[in-house]
Order: C-alpha cells, then sequence, then structure tokens
C-alpha cells in the first residue's frame, strides 16, 4: 500500500459522491452522497498523513508534535464538521417532508425562472 | 496560550458570547425588541475592540500571530473585520421591523446571524488551513439555516438547494486544502510558502509536487467561487436570494462575497507568492471573470423580481472583483506591483455600501408595496422623492457612473488589469458595463418615469432611512475621495504580502 | 513475515468455519431430535410468522416511522460527535497538561459548556418531549 493507492481510492469515492450529489433526485442519496464525499477527504487527508509526513519545516515557531499530526487532526475536523453538516440536511428534509409530504428534489420548482 | 491571544480574538469572543446569550434569552424573554439590540450592543462592541486592535490600544501593533501561529492579526484583516462588523450592524440594525413581522424564531434568526459573523471575522485572519476551513462551515452551516427561517415556503426549497451545493463547494475546497497540506507537509500559510519557494528537491520530485499543489489550487478556487458567487458554482445565487428573508440576502451578497475574497487574496498573497503557479492562476481566474460577468449581465436583462435581478448584477460583480484578483503582477517589477488587489479592496468597500444600500431600501419599500415585481416600484418618485433619489444613487453607484465609488473601483480595476498586460480583460470588463447599463437604467426608468400602478404608501422605518442614508453619504464620499480607503487598501495589501 | 502473514488469515478462516458449524450443528441436532419423537413437529401461523420481539406482527416492514424518531436521531447524532474531540484530549491529557497547565482542562470546559447550552436550548424548546 502505498499513496497512489489512498489518492485513487479516494478520488474513485469522491466521483462517485460528486456525481451522486448532483444528479440523484432523493434528497436522502444527495446527502448520502455527501457524506461519500467527506469521508473521501478524510482518507485523504489520512493517506498523506501516513505517507508523506511533514518536511523539515523551515520557517515555524510551532510545536513539532502538534504539527506531525495535523492530518489527523484535520480528519477529526471533516468527521465532525461533515457530521454536524448532515444533520442539519436531515433537520431540513424533515421540515419539508412535514409540508409536502415527499422528500424528492423535483418537486422543488416553486422559485421561478 | 497567553493572554494577549485572547486580546487578539476579543471580537470574535465578544460576538460569539453575544450569539450564544441571544439564544438563551430568547427562551426566557418574551420582549424580542430587546435580543435586537443586544445583538447590536455586542456588534459595536465588538467594533470598539477592532478599533483598539488597530491603534495598538491592546497590543502593540498589528502583525503578531495568536493560538500557535494559526490566527495572524495584520491590517489585512483587520480592514475585513470592520467591514463585516458594520456591514453586520447595517443589516441588523436595518432588519427590526422586517424581523418582527416576517421572523417566526426571532432568536435563533439574530443568534445564527452573529455565529455566522464570527465565522467570517475567523476566516479573514486565519493563516492554517483547518483554521480556514472550520471557519468557512462556521459561516456556511448558520446561512444555511437563516435562509431556511423566512415564512415561506420557498424559503425551505432554497436553504436545500443552498446546503446541497453549499456541502458540495466546502468539501470541494477541503479537498483542495487537503492536497496543499499532502504535498507542502504542513498546514501552515508560512511552512507552504516557503515550502514551495525553497524546495530543493529532485526535478522528478519537483513535478509531483507541482501537478500536486496544482490540483489543490484548481480545486480550492472551484470551491470559493461559490462564496463568491461567480462561475462555475454560480447557479445556486438567483433561488436563494430570491427565496431568502431579504436581509439575509443583503448579507450574502456583501458580507459572504467580501469574505470569500478576502482568503482567495490571502491564500494567493501568502501561500503562492510570486512563483510559478501565478500565470495559470491569472489565467483561471480571467476566465472565470469573463463567464461571470457576462452569465450575470446577461442573464440579468430580463428578471423581473427585483431580488433576482439583484442576485445576477451580484454575480456580474463577482466577475469584475475577479480581474482584479487576476492582476497578478508575475513580472514583480513595476511600479503598482498590487494594484489589482488593492482594487479589489476598494471595491468590495465600495460594493458593501452600494448593495447594502439598494437591499435595505428593497427591504423598506417592499414592505409597503407588498411584492418584490419591478412593476411595483413604478411612481416610487412621486410617493416617496428621499426613498427614490437614494435609490437612485445606489444603482447608479452599481451601473458605475461618476460620482459614485462604483465609478472609481471599476477605474481602479480596470486599470490593474491594463497595468499587469491583461487589457483583453479590461476590455471584456467595460462591453459588460454597458450592457449592465440596460437593466440598471430600466430600473431608473421604473422608479421615475413609469406611472404609479397602485396606490399603497410608502412608509419606510425610521432605521432604514438612517442606514440607507449614511450609505448613500459612503457611497458620494468613497467616489470623491477614493484615497480615504486607497491608502488602507495599500497598506492591508502589503501586510499579506509574502515575497 | 510472509508465513505469519498467512498464519493470521488460517486463524480468521478457522473461526470462519466454527462459526459457520456450530449453528448449522445445532439445526441438524435439531432436526434429528424430530425423528426420535423427542421434538415435537405442529406448527401454527404464529409460529411461522416473523419474530418481532414476541409481539404479533401486523404490517410490511417498509411502513412510515414517527417523526420523533429522526428528532431524537438527530439530537443523538449532534451530541454523539462531540465523543470524537473528547476521545484525544483524555487520551493525551497527561502530556498536555505538562505542556500547558491548567488551560487545557479549561479549554475542554468551555467547549462542553457550549455543548451544555445546546441540551439546554433543546430541553427547553421542548424536542425532548414526547409529543
Amino acid at each position: 500500500m502505498n499513496l497512489e493507492t489512498v489518492l485513487i481510492l479516494s478520488g474513485i469515492i469522491f466521483t462517485i459522491g460528486l456525481y451522486g450529489s448532483l444528479t440523484k433526485k432523493n434528497s436522502i442519496v444527495v446527502v448520502m452522497c455527501l457524506e461519500l464525499m467527506f469521508n473521501a477527504v478524510a482518507i485523504a487527508v489520512i493517506g498523506f498523513s501516513r505517507f508523506r509526513p511533514p518536511q523539515v519545516l523551515v520557517d515555524s515557531d510551532v510545536l513539532s508534535p502538534l504539527n506531525v499530526l495535523s492530518g489527523h487532526m484535520m480528519a477529526v475536523f471533516v468527521i465532525a464538521i461533515g457530521a454536524a453538516e448532515v444533520a442539519l440536511a436531515l433537520a431540513l428534509i424533515i421540515s419539508i417532508y412535514k409540508i409536502k409530504g415527499n422528500i424528492e428534489l423535483t418537486g422543488l420548482n416553486n422559485l421561478k425562472n | 496560550m497567553s493572554f494577549q491571544d485572547f486580546l487578539i480574538i476579543s471580537p470574535e469572543i465578544v460576538i460569539s458570547f453575544t450569539a450564544i446569550s441571544v439564544f438563551l434569552l430568547d427562551l426566557f424573554i418574551n420582549n424580542k425588541k430587546f435580543l435586537v439590540n443586544v445583538s447590536i450592543a455586542g456588534l459595536l462592541f465588538s467594533f470598539i475592540l477592532t478599533l483598539g486592535l488597530s491603534n495598538g490600544w491592546l497590543i502593540e501593533s498589528p502583525g503578531v500571530y495568536a493560538f500557535f501561529s494559526s490566527i495572524k492579526l495584520d491590517e489585512f484583516s483587520l480592514f475585513f473585520k470592520v467591514l463585516i462588523i458594520l456591514s453586520g450592524v447595517a443589516v441588523i440594525g436595518s432588519s427590526g421591523e422586517y424581523i418582527s413581522s416576517n421572523i417566526e424564531s426571532k432568536g435563533e434568526f439574530l443568534g445564527l446571524l452573529l455565529l455566522s459573523i464570527t465565522g467570517m471575522l475567523l476566516l479573514v485572519s486565519s493563516v492554517e488551513l483547518i483554521t480556514v476551513w472550520v471557519s468557512l462551515e462556521l459561516t456556511a452551516i448558520p446561512l444555511v439555516a437563516l435562509v431556511a427561517l423566512g415564512k415561506n415556503d420557498t424559503s425551505l426549497e432554497a436553504s436545500l438547494k443552498f446546503l446541497i451545493l453549499s456541502a458540495v463547494s466546502s468539501v470541494v475546497i477541503l479537498y483542495g486544502l487537503v492536497f496543499l497540506y499532502g504535498y507542502s507537509g504542513s498546514t501552515y500559510f508560512n511552512d507552504i510558502f516557503s515550502y514551495i519557494s525553497s524546495t530543493t528537491s529532485s526535478p522528478e520530485d519537483l513535478i509531483v509536487l507541482n501537478y500536486g499543489l496544482l490540483i489543490g489550487i484548481i480545486l480550492l478556487v472551484l470551491g470559493i467561487s461559490f462564496k463568491l458567487a461567480a462561475f462555475p458554482f454560480q447557479m445556486w445565487v438567483p433561488d436563494v436570494y430570491q427565496g431568502a428573508p431579504t436581509p439575509i440576502t443583503a448579507y450574502l451578497s456583501v458580507v459572504s462575497k467580501a469574505a470569500g475574497f478576502a482568503v482567495l487574496l490571502r491564500i494567493i498573497y501568502s501561500v503562492l507568492g510570486g512563483n510559478d503557479f501565478s500565470v495559470i492562476l491569472s489565467n483561471l481566474f480571467s476566465i472565470i471573470a469573463v463567464f461571470s460577468m457576462t452569465i450575470g449581465n446577461v442573464m440579468a436583462l430580463r428578471q423581473n423580481d427585483i431580488k433576482r435581478l439583484l442576485a445576477y448584477s451580484t454575480i456580474a460583480h463577482a466577475g469584475y472583483l475577479l480581474i482584479g484578483v487576476a492582476s497578478l503582477n508575475i513580472s514583480g517589477i513595476g511600479e503598482n506591483l498590487y494594484s489589482g488587489p488593492q482594487g479589489v479592496l476598494y471595491y468590495l468597500a465600495g460594493y458593501a455600501f452600494t448593495n447594502l444600500t439598494a437591499f435595505l431600501l428593497i427591504i423598506g419599500v417592499s414592505k409597503s408595496i407588498g411584492t418584490f415585481e419591478l412593476s411595483g416600484f413604478a411612481g416610487l418618485r412621486k410617493k416617496s422623492p428621499l426613498t427614490s433619489f437614494v435609490l437612485a444613487v445606489s444603482v447608479i453607484s452599481l451601473l458605475g457612473i461618476p460620482p459614485t465609488v462604483g465609478f472609481m473601483s471599476k477605474i481602479f480595476i480596470f486599470s490593474a488589469a491594463v497595468n499587469t498586460n491583461l487589457t483583453w480583460l479590461a476590455i471584456v470588463g467595460v462591453i459588460n458595463s454597458v450592457i449592465s447599463a440596460y437593466y440598471y437604467l430600466r430600473i431608473l426608468k421604473i422608479v421615475f418615469v413609469d406611472p404609479e400602478n397602485n396606490q399603497s404608501e410608502i412608509k419606510v422605518s425610521k432605521s432604514i432611512s438612517l442606514i440607507t442614508l449614511i450609505g448613500m453619504i459612503g457611497i458620494l464620499l468613497l467616489g470623491l475621495f477614493p484615497s480615504l480607503i486607497l491608502e488602507i487598501a495599500e497598506i492591508a495589501v502589503m501586510s499579506i504580502v509574502n515575497i | 513475515m510472509l508465513n505469519n502473514y498467512f498464519d493470521q488469515y488460517g486463524i480468521i478462516g478457522l473461526f470462519l468455519i466454527t462459526a459457520t458449524l456450530v449453528p448449522l450443528g445445532m439445526l441438524l441436532v435439531s432436526k434429528l431430535a424430530q425423528y426420535i419423537k423427542v421434538r415435537p413437529h405442529n406448527p401454527s401461523e404464529i409460529k411461522e410468522g416473523m419474530y418481532e420481539c414476541g409481539m404479533r406482527v401486523d404490517s410490511d416492514r417498509w411502513q412510515g416511522y414517527n417523526l420523533r424518531y429522526y428528532y431524537y436521531a438527530l439530537l443523538f447524532v449532534i451530541f454523539d460527535i462531540e465523543t470524537v474531540f473528547l476521545f484525544p484530549w483524555a487520551v493525551k491529557y497527561g502530556v498536555l497538561s505538562k505542556e500547558f497547565g491548567v488551560s487545557v482542562l479549561l479549554a475542554m470546559i468551555l467547549f462542553l459548556f457550549v455543548v451544555t447550552i445546546g441540551y439546554v436550548y433543546a430541553w427547553k424548546k421542548g424536542d425532548l418531549q414526547w409529543k
């Protein structure tokens, strides 16, 4: 296993998520695709952190152990914020379901051009 | 962490605590007018703190780092902090009446708006990738909820669209940041800059490094185009602007855009500096600018809803601003090295005055006439001469006719483009300004020439009148004396440049 | 090294075989017990039906759930994800507190304070009530 395989895996998952989130009609599926994209990025950042550890830091007054782990920290934040985003999306979908009775994105065309 | 670290982010701390106390007070207090006052008091207090930071009352001088070098307080961030806080005061101060009649969850509205402002303040001063992304999300997530808070059922629809595109764009930005981190090995702007500019690897390594960084930068720019309301992520703008509560529309069009440009400029000048990426970036921005201007102006021609029209005009203005971003001085020699970003800062300040005046007037007028259709504004001159005069000044400034700030800022942007051998881009910009004259002048014709078609009386609340009058004075003052902002803008830009 | 690697798969393989054989064997023993008349065989409708906590099944499984469940699920997700920040902090508390002193503890208290405000908000808004 090396950096390329991790990046390819992450790229594939990211593309699936991007495609799904822009084309699917069911809003729950779209939210799942968003979550896929978040996780693809988390995979990439962990891969980078594992296989390309920080080089010699040229100009830094920063604690080195924090700097070494910054990839992992980024992954933690990605997980947390991804969850917040998805929770907000689900809350919105519930509100829309209460009003319209369905969660299809195609039904959302009240804003006119 | 020392006490000075907390002093440096004291404006953000004050606003976020105001937001939390607004949430809590909302649960126990019935007088919602009080909440508006609390929010404005919090914003004004943090404005005073920002002034204190810039004048050296609280810290020795700007240009200091805080929290393990992840936040930098410099003239650039102070410029944007003042801009954002004042716009926030204008939006909240003038929307008291709107909130009491059109918004059901009043406490949530104010609290989320304050949280979003906190995010923007952090965003403009962060110099570390994780901090940048987290504050970006702190601005975006409350905004999604804010768009959903309107009473009409189009709000929810607009909000879901906004959420999906906002999430996609922030993931794309994140992917870009991850590539920047991965190939440079650090999340700190200064480290990335030093690594890029002083790399001593073998040629093969250098190619890999460059491709990795290039992918990262392109993803980053594409994702940020969502925040700027520019091509290729511009399709959310009209729907969201129309569906959102109008104060939020004003906030989105001014503050969100300013914060987006702030982070873009900081990444270009602090992270990339003056190396080979500049050429590619300049081309990329030119393309985005041309598409944004043209799409915005052409689509605005046939709009009848004033919020939709201004939404397309916002896309066009993002295009003009991107001309200034594209005007990177690649050679690094000559006199006006940073006239491009300087023009962008001046343009943003002027645009804040202009667009806030226009949108806040629309809030006031549409409440009386009960519609956002352009035809509803017919005969406004007879009903309320002062209102229509202020509206006219702001529309003229959007179009770019002297003596307004819109004219001067377009002059600076276009001349910066000419200075950096992008004359064709300046010409495209001028042609687009001519196209935009059609729909801006149409607003003026409807307001001043058309006979009135309804008898509704125009009553604009005192706070809106006061704030839009200040806005109009600002438009004229900055248009006549551009040096007021330009000198500050120059210092601000110099503070982020890494050479 | 490589041998060792495949040995580990061997353990998983053994585990899989055991996990398959045990339930199969139990079913087989039960079936055999039927032939020597130890196990009675008189099927009824309830016995053939799906098992749902001992209750009688009264609808398909693709029926809508009460929206309330989703509100709880959302609140759960929000509060659950805070653990992701608590866990690394708790593991490295000793190292961090040597470096930065009491401010490490204060930072987490501040974080939990904000989370608690969210909880108070949800409570006061009546989102924790089943109505």
